[in-house]
C-alpha cells in the first residue's frame, strides 16, 4: 500500500451487494472450473469413450445406442462440452449405465445418511475443539492437550474407527458395530470423523487465543478490570472464531472425504459409499456427478463462511480497500 | 517505544521450545530413521516371511515370537509392518519430492508473473484447493485407475495445489519486501534478484511443509489402499494390512492396531520434526516479520 | 491530597532491572509527564500502577498508594477493583488498542459492566453516549455503533480515552496516547487530555516525544535506564536542565537548527507536473479511481536538499517512489541531469540507477534477513563490477565513512540498533556514488537523540560531495533541520512551496499553519497549552 487509506464512505455503500455479487460469481466459477476439469480428464481416458462410460461390465447395444445420444458423441468435442455443461445447467447430472439409474437419484438417496454423519461430526468437532482450546492452556495442560491433539490430527481415520469398535463395540459393548439405523448407531462413525477435524479445530483456536492474548487492546481490557474469564469470553474467544471460522469449508471437504474412509470401516450407506463403488466400477457418470456436486457443497459453504466471517471481523468487508 | 519493549519481551521468551520439546524433536528424528532404515534393510529387524503363509500359526496373541502376532493366513504383522515400511515411506517421500517441485515451480511463476498470469493460476490453484486432498486424490485414481503408480501419482497431484499457494503467497511476499525494492534502486538485475532473494526465502516455508507433508501423504496413501485402490493383497502395505484386520477386530484386535500405531508414530514424527524446524526457521528469519516503526 | 503516590518503586524481570528506585506523586488537576528513550522502563512503570507489569516480574516499592489504596499487596481480584474504577489506561493506537472485532460503544461500556453492575441497559447506553460526548466524539449515537476501523485516528483516540473514563477513576494513566496520530490530530488530542485535567483528573502521561510533555505536563521526570535522573516543575526544567541527558533530549527535540546554505549548482532532479492515479482493483464493477499525487514540479540543484512533508496518506511516498523510478508517473516526467529518467525503459534504467539512490523508513524490511552486512554493501559494490577480493576493503570503507566499526561487517541487520542500520543503509546507498539520495522518514522509527546524529552525518556528507536530498518526512522539526526547500503537500496535492525560510517563517496555506503550530519548533518555544 504505498499512498495511504482510502477514506471510506462514498464508496462504501453499495460494497456488500457487489461483494455479495463478487462472491457468487467466483462460486459459479469454482462449479464451472471443476465440471470442466473433470469432462476433459474423463475424455483423456485412452479407448473408445462408449466403453469408457460404461466402466467395468458389458451393456447391450442398445445402451450403447443410448450413450452416444445422450452425450453427442458424433459431434466435436466442443459441442460435446456444451451440451454437457447445458445438461448440467438444467440439474440434470447425467445417467449410470451400471446400475441403469440416473445419477442423480443414485445421489439423492444416499445423501441424507452422509449429511447426518457429516453434520454431527462437526458438532461432535467444534465441543471437542472448544473444551480442549479452553482448558488446555494452563501451564500444566498445554503439552498433554498438544500430544493428544497432534495424535487426533495424525491418526488414520480409518483406524481411529477400528480402534473405537474394537474398544467400544466388541470390548465394552456400548454401541451397535454395524449400521442399524438409530442414533446409536451413528455415535461412533461421527466421532471417529470428528477426532481428526477437533484436533485441527482445537489447534487453530488455541493458536487464535494465544495470538489474541498479546494484542495490545488485551491491556486496554486488563486494565478496565476486566477478569481472565471475561477477557477470553468477550474479546479474544471471538479472534481465535474469526480465524477458526474460514477453516469450516476445508473442514466440510475432509469431512465428506474422510466420510468415504468412515463409510467403509463402519459398513454405513452414504455418498462415500457410491463414490468409492463408482470409482472401483469405473462408474464414469457418477464419478462426474460427485465432482460437480462436491463443488456445489464447498462453494456454498464458503460463501455462507464468508458472510459469517464478516460478521465476526468487521475488517475484513473493508479489507479489500486496504489490500 | 517503550509500549512494545515489553510485548516484546515476552514475545521473545514464549516461542523458544522447552526441554519436552527438544527430546520430542529426537525421538521423532531416530523412530524415522529406524524406519528408514527397516524400509531400506527390515531383514535386519525380523528374520519372519512378510507373504508366506503359515495357516497353523493364525491368529496368534502377540508373543515375543510374534511382537505384533500373527494374521488370519499365519503372517508375522511385525514383519509385514516393517516390510510394508518400504511403499509407504516410498510413496509418502516420492509424492511430497514431486509436489514440491511442481509446487514451487507453479507458485514462483504466478507470483512472478503480471496480473493475467497470476490470475489464471492463482483462480485454477484456488478451485481444485476447493476439494479436500482425500477427494481430490480418489477422483485423480477415479480418472487413472487404481493401483501402485497411481497412488503415488494421485497422492502428488492432490497435494500440488497447496504448495503452489504457500509458494505463490511466498513469491508475492518477498516480492514487495523492501531488500527486493533495495536491490532493485542499486540496480541489481532481475534474475540475480530473484535467485538471491526469492528464491532463498520462498523454499524455506516450503521445506517445512514438506517435513509434514511426508506424514500426510503417507496417510492418504494408505487410506487410499485401505479402500483398495493401491497395491493388491498380499503385498504388505500399511493400509492393506489394516484391512485385513478389519474383519478380524472382535477376534484379533492386533492386527489392524499395531500398523495403525505405526503410521500414526510416523506422522508424529514428521510433524514433530517439521514443527521443531518452522520454529527455529522462524527464530532465524525474526528480521523478515515487519516491525512496525514509531508511526504506521 | 496525592491521588497516587509511590516511593522506591522496583521493577525485576527475569534477573534484569527495569525501573530502579522510581518516586513521585500525582494530586488532582495535575500532570505528570515521564519522558524518555525507548527501553528507559516508562511503559513499566506506568503499568505498574495497574498492576499490569509484564508476566513473571517482580514488583516492590516502600509505598505504593493508588488512589486510596495501598497497592503493594493487592491479589489479582482486588487488582481487578483498581483497573478501570481508579485507574484508567489510554495507550498508543486505538487501532490496536481497541478490541477491533467490538463496536466503539460496546468498548464504552464494558468498564461500566463491569465496576458498575447495578445500571440497566439503558442507563449504561446513556452513559455511554454522554462519555462520547464528553470526548467531543461528533454525533456519538451513530460512532457508537461504528467499529474502531472506521473511525479516523483522532476519533478513535477520543473514544479509547471516552473508555477509559467510564468507570470513573481519579488516575489517568496515558501511554504514548499521541504517538501513533498526525500532527494537527496529535494537537487536538492533547487539548482534550488538558480540559479533563483541569476537570481533575490526576494525569501520569509518558512518552517520547517531549513536545508533547510539555503541552500537558505541569512537572517532568527524565527517565532513563530505569531511573529519574531529573525531576523538576516544567518550566523550571525547560529553562534550566541540570542532568546532561536531559540538555541532550531538549537539544535534539528542539532540533533548532537550519543547513548551512549551499552555493547554487546544477540541476540534477527535475519533476515536470507528475501525477499518479490509483485504480482499486474491483472484479466486477470497474474499480475505483483515487489521485494519489497531482500536478508536482520541482528542480533540486546539487548540494541542495528539498524537504516534502505531509500527513500520511498525502502521497510523499508515491512521488518518492516516482523519483526512483520504481513507479511509472500517469503524468508528467522525471528527468535526472536534465535527461529523461522516467520515461526509460526498465533496461536503460537499471543502468543508471546508481545516480539515485533511495533510504527507507523500516530499516528492518530494508536488508535480507539472511544476509550479513559484508554481503549487503558486498551486493551494491558488486554491482559496477568490482572484483570479489576489493569488495571487502570497499565495504570496510565506506562503514568508516558512515561511522560504523568494520567489526560489524559479520552482523545481520537485525542484530544492529535502529541507528546502526539507517547507517548501513546509507553507506549501501553511497558505494553506488549517488548524485541524488532519497530519503523517506529516515529518521521516524529512531529515537530523538539516534535521530540527531543520522541528521547530522546526511548533513555532512551532503556537504563534503555535493550530494543532493530529497527529504521527506512527517515531521517538520526534522523537515526543517536539512531543508533548503520545502514542498508541503496535503491530499497528493502540493499546497505550498519554496524556500525554507519564507515556507517556515511566512506560512502562506492554512494547512501549513496548522503543521508549524501542532509541532512545536523554536516559536512556540513557552509552554503556552494548545486551546
Amino acid at each position: 500500500m504505498t499512498g495511504g487509506a482510502v477514506t471510506g464512505g462514498a464508496v462504501g455503500q453499495n460494497r456488500p451487494v457487489s461483494r455479495l455479487v463478487g462472491r457468487l460469481g467466483g462460486m459459479v466459477l469454482v462449479v464451472w472450473g471443476a465440471a470442466t476439469v473433470g469432462f476433459f480428464a474423463l475424455r483423456l481416458i485412452p479407448g473408445d469413450p462408449v466403453t469408457v462410460l460404461v466402466g467395468l461390465g458389458s451393456v447391450s447395444e442398445q445402451v450403447r445406442e443410448q450413450i452416444r445420444a445422450d452425450w453427442g458423441l458424433a459431434d466435436p468435442l466442443a459441442v460435446q462440452y456444451l451440451f454437457y455443461l447445458g445438461r448440467l445447467v438444467r440439474g440434470d447430472l447425467g445417467t449410470s449405465y451400471r446400475m441403469q439409474q440416473p445419477v442423480a437419484d443414485l445421489i439423492g438417496q444416499q445423501l441424507a445418511p452422509t449429511l447426518q454423519l457429516m453434520g454431527l461430526a462437526m458438532v461432535f468437532a467444534v465441543l471437542l475443539a472448544l473444551a480442549a482450546a479452553l482448558f488446555g492452556r494452563g501451564r500444566r495442560s498445554t503439552p498433554f492437550v498438544g500430544l493428544l491433539e497432534l495424535v487426533a490430527v495424525s491418526a488414520p481415520t480409518f483406524w481411529i474407527g477400528l480402534v473405537l469398535i474394537t474398544v467400544f463395540g466388541f470390548g465394552l459393548g456400548w454401541f451397535p458395530v454395524v449400521a442399524s439405523g438409530g442414533f446409536g448407531a451413528l455415535v461412533l462413525p461421527a466421532i471417529t470423523l470428528a477426532i481428526p477435524t477437533a484436533g485441527i479445530l482445537g489447534q487453530v483456536l488455541r493458536q487464535g487465543l494465544d495470538a489474541a492474548a498479546i494484542l495490545p487492546f488485551v491491556d486496554t481490557v486488563r486494565a478496565r478490570g476486566a477478569s481472565h474469564t471475561r477477557l477470553v469470553l468477550r474479546h479474544t474467544l471471538r479472534h481465535a472464531a474469526a480465524n477458526s471460522v474460514t477453516l469450516t469449508g476445508y473442514i466440510a471437504g475432509s469431512l465428506l472425504g474422510g466420510s468415504v474412509l468412515v463409510e467403509t470401516v463402519f459398513a454405513r450407506p452414504g455418498l462415500g459409499r457410491v463414490a468409492l463403488n463408482a470409482i472401483t466400477d469405473r462408474d464414469i457418470p457418477v464419478v462426474l456427478g460427485i465432482i460437480v456436486l462436491a463443488a456445489v457443497l464447498f462453494s456454498v459453504i464458503n460463501l455462507i463462511v464468508d458472510l459469517v466471517a464478516d460478521r465476526l471481523d468487521p475488517r475484513m468487508a473493508t479489507a479489500e480497500a486496504y489490500s | 517505544m517503550s509500549a512494545l519493549t515489553a510485548t516484546k519481551a515476552l514475545a521473545k521468551r514464549m516461542p523458544t521450545p522447552g526441554r519436552g520439546a527438544t527430546v520430542g524433536f529426537w525421538a521423532a528424528v531416530v523412530f524415522l530413521a529406524a524406519l528408514v532404515l527397516a524400509a531400506l534393510l527390515p531383514g535386519l529387524f525380523t528374520a519372519a516371511d512378510p507373504v508366506r503363509t503359515d495357516i497353523g500359526a493364525a491368529l496368534l496373541a502377540p508373543s515375543p515370537a510374534h511382537p505384533f502376532g500373527t494374521d488370519q493366513a499365519g503372517r508375522d504383522v511385525f514383519a509385514r509392518v516393517l516390510y510394508g515400511s518400504r511403499y509407504s515411506l516410498m510413496i509418502g517421500f516420492g509424492a511430497t519430492l514431486i509436489a514440491l517441485v511442481a509446487g514451487l515451480m507453479i507458485g514462483a511463476i504466478a507470483g512472478l508473473s503480471r496480473r493475467v498470469g497470476d490470475g489464471v493460476l492463482s483462480r485454477a490453484i484456488e478451485i481444485i484447493m476447493a476439494f479436500p486432498e482425500f477427494l481430490l486424490a480418489l477422483i485423480v485414481i477415479a480418472i487413472i485407475g487404481p493401483g501402485e503408480t497411481s497412488l503415488l501419482v494421485a497422492v502428488a497431484i492432490a497435494v500440488v495445489p497447496a504448495y503452489a499457494r504457500v509458494a505463490r503467497v511466498q513469491t508475492l511476499v518477498v516480492k514487495r519486501a523492501g531488500y527486493v525494492e533495495a536491490a532493485r534502486t542499486l540496480g541489481v538485475s532481475p534474475v540475480l534478484t530473484v535467485l538471491r532473494h526469492i528464491v532463498p526465502h520462498t523454499i524455506g516455508p516450503l521445506l517445512v511443509m514438506a517435513t509434514m507433508g511426508v506424514g500426510t501423504a503417507i496417510t492418504a496413501a494408505a487410506g487410499l489402499s485401505f479402500l483398495g485402490l493401491g497395491p493388491k493383497p498380499p503385498t504388505p502395505e500399511w493400509g492393506l494390512i489394516l484391512s485385513d484386520g478389519r474383519n478380524f477386530l472382535a477376534t484379533a484386535w492386533w492386527i489392524a492396531v499395531f500398523p495403525g500405531l505405526v503410521i500414526t508414530a510416523t506422522v508424529v514424527s514428521t510433524s514433530t520434526i517439521g514443527r521443531h524446524l518452522r520454529l527455529r526457521g522462524a527464530g532465524r528469519g525474526a528480521g523478515a516479520t515487519h516491525r512496525a516503526g514509531r508511526r504506521p | 491530597m496525592s491521588v497516587v503516590s509511590v516511593r522506591d518503586l522496583c521493577v525485576t524481570l527475569a534477573g534484569t532491572t527495569i525501573v530502579d528506585g522510581v518516586s513521585f506523586s500525582i494530586e488532582a488537576g495535575r500532570c505528570l509527564g515521564i519522558v524518555g528513550e525507548s527501553g528507559a522502563g516508562k511503559t513499566v512503570t506506568a503499568r505498574s500502577l495497574l498492576g499490569l507489569a509484564p508476566a513473571g516480574a517482580i514488583v516492590t516499592a516502600t509505598e505504593l498508594s493508588v488512589a486510596g489504596v495501598d497497592a503493594r499487596a493487592l491479589t489479582e481480584a482486588q487488582w481487578r477493583a483498581v483497573r478501570g474504577a481508579r485507574v484508567g489506561l489510554v495507550s498508543q493506537d486505538a487501532l490496536v488498542s481497541l478490541d477491533p472485532l467490538r463496536r466503539v460503544g460496546a468498548e464504552v461500556i464494558e468498564p461500566l459492566a463491569i465496576h458498575e453492575s447495578g445500571l440497566g441497559r439503558v442507563e449504561r447506553q446513556q452513559r455511554m453516549l454522554r462519555l462520547l460526548e464528553q470526548v467531543a466524539l461528533p454525533e456519538p449515537a451513530v460512532r457508537a455503533r461504528d467499529y474502531p476501523h472506521e473511525l479516523s485516528g483522532g476519533l478513535r483516540q477520543r473514544a479509547l480515552i471516552a473508555s477509559a473514563l467510564a468507570a470513573t477513576p481519579a488516575l489517568l494513566v496515558a501511554d504514548e496516547p499521541t504517538t501513533a496520530l498526525d500532527a494537527t490530530v496529535q494537537a487536538q488530542v492533547i487539548a482534550l487530555l488538558h480540559d479533563l485535567k483541569r476537570q481533575g483528573l490526576a494525569l501520569l502521561l509518558i512518552s517520547h516525544d517531549l513536545n508533547v510533555i510539555r503541552a500537558l505536563a505541569d512537572d517532568i521526570a527524565v527517565m532513563k535506564d530505569g531511573r529519574f535522573v531529573e525531576v523538576a516543575p516544567t518550566a523550571a526544567l525547560l529553562a534550566a536542565p541540570q542532568h546532561p541527558y536531559t540538555r541532550e533530549l531538549l537539544a535534539a527535540a528542539a532540533l533548532d537548527r537550519a543547513p548551512e546554505s549551499a552555493p547554487a549548482g546544477p540541476v540534477v532532479l527535475a519533476a515536470r507536473d507528475l501525477g499518479r492515479t490509483y485504480r482499486t482493483p474491483g472484479r466486477f464493477r470497474g474499480g475505483t479511481a483515487r489521485q494519489a499525487v497531482t500536478g508536482v514540479s520541482f528542480d533540486l540543484l546539487a548540494g541542495h536538499t528539498l524537504g516534502i512533508v505531509g500527513e500520511s496518506g498525502s502521497g510523499k511516498s508515491t512521488l518518492a517512489r516516482m523519483l526512483l523510478g520504481i513507479e511509472k508517473p500517469d503524468s508528467g516526467v522525471v528527468l535526472l541531469h536534465g535527461e529523461p529518467w522516467s520515461a526509460l525503459p526498465e533496461s536503460q534504467r537499471r543502468a543508471r540507477r546508481g545516480q539515485i539512490q533511495l533510504i527507507h523508513q523500516d530499516s528492518v524490511s530494508a536488508f535480507d534477513p539472511r544476509f550479513t552486512v559484508l554481503q549487503i554493501l558486498s551486493e551494491a559494490i558488486a554491482v559496477d563490477g568490482t572484483p570479489r577480493r576489493a569488495r571487502r576493503a570497499r565495504a570496510a570503507a565506506l562503514l568508516q565513512r558512515v561511522a560504523l566499526p568494520e567489526a560489524l561487517l559479520p552482523r545481520r541487520a537485525h542484530e544492529l540498533s535502529g541507528g546502526q542500520r539507517q547507517r548501513v543503509a546509507i553507506a549501501r546507498a553511497l558505494a553506488r556514488a549517488p548524485r541524488v539520495l532519497v530519503c523517506d522518514e529516515p529518521v521516524s522509527a529512531l529515537d530523538v537523540s539516534i535521530q540527531a546524529q543520522v541528521l547530522d552525518l546526511l548533513g555532512e556528507l551532503q556537504r563534503e560531495t555535493g550530494l543532493a536530498l530529497v527529504f521527506i518526512s512527517h515531521d517538520l522539526a526534522v523537515v526543517r533541520a536539512l531543508s533548503h526547500d520545502i514542498l508541503v503537500m496535503k491530499d497528493g496535492v502540493v499546497v505550498e512551496q519554496g524556500g525554507a525560510a519564507a515556507v517556515l517563517d511566512a506560512p502562506e496555506h492554512p494547512f501549513t499553519r496548522a503543521l508549524l503550530a501542532a509541532g512545536p519548533g523554536p516559536s512556540s518555544a513557552g509552554d503556552t497549552h494548545p486551546r
